[in-house]
């Protein structure tokens, strides 16, 4: 979840973008189970996660502790079992992050159901947590 | 549409390894049991409706410029500037 932890996504010009599997697809994407993460900037804050299926969806996302620094939920079992998850520190959160066209002041991320990684071995899914008032399914990436 | 009548305790079985239990009635509110395999996800209606809405609007606008968004050049990790 640190940017250290997130140095090794590779960058968006790396053609050899290792491969996410994602054993259950994203929430209204079930057919999409293998997705790209890319970085979009030199700090490793903001990334780009896209299916690799042709015309599959893609989705701007953001390392979501450079942005809240309080933001560190606790993994539910089901997914740390979904994610083969035996250390911690083999954990990359990601955030989703929603746009409205022509605003980006008013972009928004998802802390409900951030997409967590297993970078050791490259098996990603969304995870919904308990608490939505704890973890907004909207939150303003700036205010 | 299938609809079944089941009594506190019994069980539905979907294919062969789903299975929903019927654990309790209160007035109006009926507790369930679910065993599925692990790749079958379940949710309540109402979180999933919210989750896949703000996916899709994530999808929708993936090519936005951030930019001008991202934090000043520090990550978060470390010390920060006094």
């Amino acid at each position: 979840m640190t940017s250290t932890e997130l140095a090794g996504v590779s960058a968006g010009t790396d053609t050899l973008a290792p491969i996410l599997t994602f054993p259950v697809g994203m929430l209204g994407f079930p057919n999409d189970r293998e997705y790209t993460l890319e970085r979009t900037d030199d700090a490793c804050t903001m990334f780009r996660l896209c299916s690799t299926n042709p015309g599959g969806p893609r989705f701007l996302a953001v390392a979501p502790a450079v942005y809240f620094a309080d933001y560190a939920p606790e993994i539910p079992d089901e997914a740390v079992a979904t994610l083969g998850l035996t250390d911690a520190e083999d954990a990359v959160l990601v955030s989703l992050v929603s746009v409205p066209k022509g605003d980006p002041q008013s972009a928004t991320v998802n802390l409900f159901a951030p997409v967590v990684i297993n970078h050791r071995t490259r098996v990603g899914a969304q995870v919904i947590l308990g608490d939505q008032n704890a973890y907004p399914l909207r939150r303003r990436l700036v205010s | 549409m299938l609809v079944l009548t089941r009594k506190v305790g019994e069980t539905i079985r979907i294919g062969d390894d789903i299975e929903i239990t019927v654990i309790g009635v209160q007035r109006d509110t009926v507790r369930i049991s679910i065993q599925a395999p692990r790749e079958i996800r379940v949710h309540r209606e109402e979180v999933y409706q919210l989750v896949q809405a703000a996916n899709a609007e994530a999808a929708a606008n993936a090519d936005a410029d951030l930019t001008s968004l991202l934090p000043p050049a520090r990550p978060a990790s470390g010390a920060g500037p006094s």
